[in-house]
C-alpha cells in the first residue's frame, strides 16, 4: 500500500512542485498520475524513493514511513524509471543479478533470471550482450525484469511506456495486469491516456503540483478521459 | 550488501579502460624502472670495489644499498667518493664517482618513488574521478538507491572496490619484478632490507589511497565529469609540481639560506690570517688552521641541517612530501641519512687527523637502523593517514547528503 498524507514539496529555488498531495494506493490497485509536464509527478515518485525529502507531509510505504525508516521502506517497492539505466559494460543477466543481489534476494540461478527476461519479452539471444548495445526499449524491458524480480508489493512507474514499440507497450500492458492480480499496489505515473482508460483502476488528475481529482474506472469510462483530461487541463 | 556492491565495482572495473591502463602502466613502467635501477646499481657497485690511486690517499665511499633500486632518494650526495689525501685539512668530493654519466643527469630517475609519485598519482586520481558523478550522470545510481540499501555501503562498496582494482596490478607488478631482479646474481636482500622494501611499499599504497579518496571527493562535489577531470588535474598539478617548490619558497623567504661560498671565502681568509702568525711551529700552525676551519665547517652543517629540517616540516604537511620523506627515509636514502653520513664522515676524519692514524678502511659509515629510520618516518606516514581518514569523512559526509537525481 502506497499513502501520500498532505505531501508537499517546495524546492530549494522555492518552487512549489507538490501541494499538499493526498493519495492512497491499495493493494491489487493500478493508479494512473496523469499530468502535463512539469505537473509534478517525477517529484511524487522521488518522495516515495526518499530521493528529496518532503517539505511537509508523510510518505508511507506499507504503513512504514519513508522519511524514517528508509532502508526499512524500500525493502517494499521496485522502481521502474522513465528511461531505465543500466551498467553498460554488463549483460542483461549480470545487470539483473546484481540488482536482484542488491534487493537482497538470496540465491538465485541463471534459468531464474533467464526466465523472468523472457518473460517481459526480452529475447533469448541478447541475455549475454553487454548492455550498452541495447535499445531503449530492451533496456526498459530489463528495468521491468529487475522491478519483477524483487517480487515487492508496490511498483511505482515513471512513464515506462515512452520509448517502446507498439508490442512491448502492450506486453507491459499484460504484465502490469498480471501483478496487480497477484495483489501488487502499482503507481503510474504516464501522459499515455490511451493505457490508462485500457488499465487503470483509479486515474489521477495533476496539474501544478495539485491533484484536481480522482476518477474511478467507472467514472472515467462512462465519459470520455481524454476529453475529462483536457477539460481540466484548460480550467483556470 | 557492501561485499555485492564491491563485487560489482569490481566486475565493472575490471571490464573498464582505466583498470586495463593501470595495468599496462604498472607492468611497463616498473619493468622499465626495475631495469634502469639496476644498471645505475651496477654501476655505483663498480665504483665503489674501486681502490685509492695513490698510497696517501684514502677513499670514503658509502657502500650502495639493493634498496636504491627502488628508491634514489639522495643517494647522489651520498654515494660520492670522497677522497682524504694526507695533509689536506678536508676531503674532497667527487660528485659523480669514477664514471661519467652527464646524459643522466638531465632526467628525472625513473625509480619506484618517482613513478608512484607522479603517475600513479595521476592514475588514481582518473579511478576515481566519475567514481560518483559518473554513475550519477549514467542513471544506475537512482536504480540502486532504490533499494534497501544504504548510501554509506554504496560509498565504501566503492571507495574499497576501486581502490583494489587501482593497487592490485601495482602490487602484482611489484612483486613480479622484485621476484626477477632477486634471480640476478649479486642482488641479495637482507631481511631487514626485505622489512623495508615493505614499507616503502606501504607508504606508496597509503599515498595512492589518498590520491584516489581526492579523486572521489573531487567526483562527489563536481557537477559534471568534465568538470571533476579538470579539478583532478589542477590538483594533481598542485600537489606534484607546485607545492613542493613552495615549500623551498618559503623557506628562502623566511630563514637564512646558508651560503657554501660564502664559508669558503672565510676558510681561506681565516687561514690566511692564521698563517700570518708566524711564531706558530708548522704543525701547531696546522692544527690552528685546521680547527678553525673544522669548527667554520661544523657551524654551515648545523645551519644547513636546520634548514633542511625546516623544509622537512613543511613538506611533511602535504602527501607529497610526506610520501617523499617516509619512503626516502625507509630506504637509507633520505635528508637524515644524507646528513648522518656527512657527520659519520666528518668523525671519522678528525679522528684519523687527531690521532694521526693511518687506518684506511674504506668505509665508515653506519647507517641508521630500522627503528631510527621508522622514527624518522612515522609523522610523514601518520600525516598521511591522517589525510586518507580525513577524505573519507569527506566523501561520505557529501555522498549522504548527495542529490541523486
Ligand atoms: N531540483 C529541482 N529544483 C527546482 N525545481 C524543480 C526541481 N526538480 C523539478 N522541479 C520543478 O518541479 C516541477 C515538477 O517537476 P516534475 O519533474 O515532478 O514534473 P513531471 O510531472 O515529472 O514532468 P514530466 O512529465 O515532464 O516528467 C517542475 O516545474 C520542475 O521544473
Ligand atoms: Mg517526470
Amino acid at each position: 500500500m502506497l499513502q501520500a498524507n498532505n505531501l508537499t514539496k517546495r524546492y530549494e529555488d522555492g518552487k512549489l512542485a507538490l501541494d499538499a498531495l493526498n493519495l492512497e494506493i491499495k493493494d491489487g490497485e493500478i493508479f494512473f498520475l496523469l499530468g502535463a509536464n512539469g505537473a509534478g509527478k517525477t517529484t511524487t515518485i522521488n518522495l516515495f524513493l526518499n530521493f528529496i525529502e518532503p517539505t511537509e507531509g508523510k510518505v508511507l510505504i506499507n504503513n512504514i514511513d519513508v522519511t524514517k525508516e528508509p532502508l526499512e521502506a524500500k525493502k517494499h517497492v521496485a522502481y521502474v524509471s522513465e528511461n531505465v539505466m543500466l551498467y553498460g559494460d554488463f549483460t542483461a543477466k549480470q545487470n539483473i543479478h546484481f540488482f536482484s543481489e542488491l534487493a537482497g534476494l538470496g540465491k538465485l540461478n541463471n534459468e531464474d533470471y533467464y526466465s523472468i527476461l523472457r518473460r517481459v519479452g526480452l529475447q533469448d539471444n541478447a541475455f549475454n550482450i553487454k548492455v550498452k548495445t541495447f535499445s531503449k526499449g530492451m533496456r526498459q524491458k530489463v528495468g521491468l525484469a529487475i522491478a519483477i524480480i524483487k517480487n515487492s508489493s508496490n511498483i511505482l512507474l515513471d512513464e515506462p511506456t515512452s520509448g517502446l514499440d507498439p508490442k512491448a507497450a502492450a506486453e507491459l500492458t499484460a504484465e502490469l495486469k498480471e501483478l496487480r492480480a497477484k495483489g501488487k499496489a502499482i503507481l503510474m505515473c504516464t501522459h499515455d491516456i490511451f493505457r490508462a482508460k485500457e488499465l487503470a483502476n483509479r486515474v489521477g488528475i495533476m496539474k501544478d503540483g495539485r491533484l484536481i481529482i480522482i476518477l474511478n474506472r467507472d467514472e472515467f469510462l462512462k465519459e470520455d478521459l481524454e476529453k475529462l483530461y483536457l477539460s481540466y487541463m484548460n480550467e483556470n | 550488501m557492501l561485499l555485492t556492491i564491491i563485487k560489482k565495482e569490481i566486475l565493472e572495473g575490471i571490464r573498464g579502460y582505466k583498470f586495463t591502463l593501470i595495468f599496462i602502466s604498472c607492468i611497463i613502467l616498473l619493468g622499465f624502472s626495475c631495469w634502469v635501477m639496476y644498471s645505475n646499481y651496477q654501476k655505483n657497485v663498480f665504483d665503489y670495489k674501486l681502490k685509492a690511486l695513490n698510497k696517501d690517499e684514502l677513499i670514503f665511499r658509502k657502500a650502495p644499498s639493493v634498496l636504491s633500486l627502488y628508491v634514489k632518494g639522495t643517494q647522489e650526495m651520498m654515494e660520492r667518493s670522497f677522497i682524504y689525501k694526507k695533509g689536506d685539512y678536508e676531503p674532497t668530493e667527487l660528485s659523480i664517482g669514477f664514471k661519467l654519466d652527464f646524459f643522466s643527469q638531465l632526467f628525472p630517475s625513473l625509480d619506484l618513488l618517482y613513478i608512484v609519485k607522479v603517475i600513479l598519482s595521476f592514475l588514481a586520481l582518473i579511478i576515481g574521478f566519475d567514481l560518483i558523478c559518473g554513475e550519477k550522470r549514467n542513471g544506475t545510481l537512482r536504480l540502486m538507491l532504490s533499494n534497501s540499501v544504504s548510501r554509506k555501503d554504496i560509498i565504501l562498496g566503492k571507495i574499497i572496490g576501486n581502490y583494489a582494482l587501482l593497487i592490485t596490478p601495482f602490487l602484482i607488478s611489484f612483486l613480479l619484478y622484485f621476484i626477477i631482479i632477486n634471480l640476478v646474481p649479486g642482488v641479495k636482500f637482507s631481511f631487514e632490507e626485505i622489512i623495508r622494501v615493505l614499507f616503502v611499499l606501504l607508504s606508496s599504497a597509503i599515498y595512492l589511497l589518498v590520491f584516489f579518496l581526492m579523486g572521489v571527493a573531487i567526483s562527489s562535489l563536481s557537477k559534471t565529469q568534465r568538470g571533476s577531470i579538470i579539478t583532478c588535474f589542477i590538483v594533481w598539478i598542485f600537489f606534484i609540481f607546485i607545492q613542493p617548490s613552495f615549500a623551498t619558497i618559503i623557506a628562502k623567504e623566511t630563514q637564512t639560506m646558508p651560503y657554501i661560498r660564502k664559508i669558503e671565502e672565510q676558510k681561506q681568509l681565516a687561514q690566511i690570517e692564521i698563517e700570518k702568525n708566524n711564531n706558530l711551529s708548522k704543525d701547531a700552525l696546522w692544527d690552528n688552521i685546521y680547527d678553525k676551519k673544522i669548527s667554520l665547517t661544523l657551524g654551515f652543517r648545523n645551519k644547513l641541517n636546520s634548514y633542511i629540517n625546516f623544509i622537512t616540516k613543511i613538506n611533511m604537511f602535504f602527501p607529497t612530501g610526506a610520501y617523499v620523506i617516509c619512503t626516502t627515509n625507509m630506504a637509507q636514502y633520505g635528508l637524515y641519512d644524507e646528513m648522518k653520513l656527512r657527520t659519520d664522515l666528518f668523525q671519522t676524519i678528525r679522528s684519523i687527523v687527531k690521532n694521526k692514524a693511518n687506518n684506511s678502511e674504506n668505509n665508515i659509515i653506519t647507517n641508521y637502523s630500522i627503528e631510527d629510520s621508522l622514527s624518522n618516518s612515522v609523522w610523514a606516514i601518520l600525516v598521511l593517514i591522517f589525510y586518507a581518514i580525513g577524505l573519507v569523512l569527506l566523501i561520505y559526509m557529501v555522498f549522504i547528503k548527495y542529490d541523486v537525481r
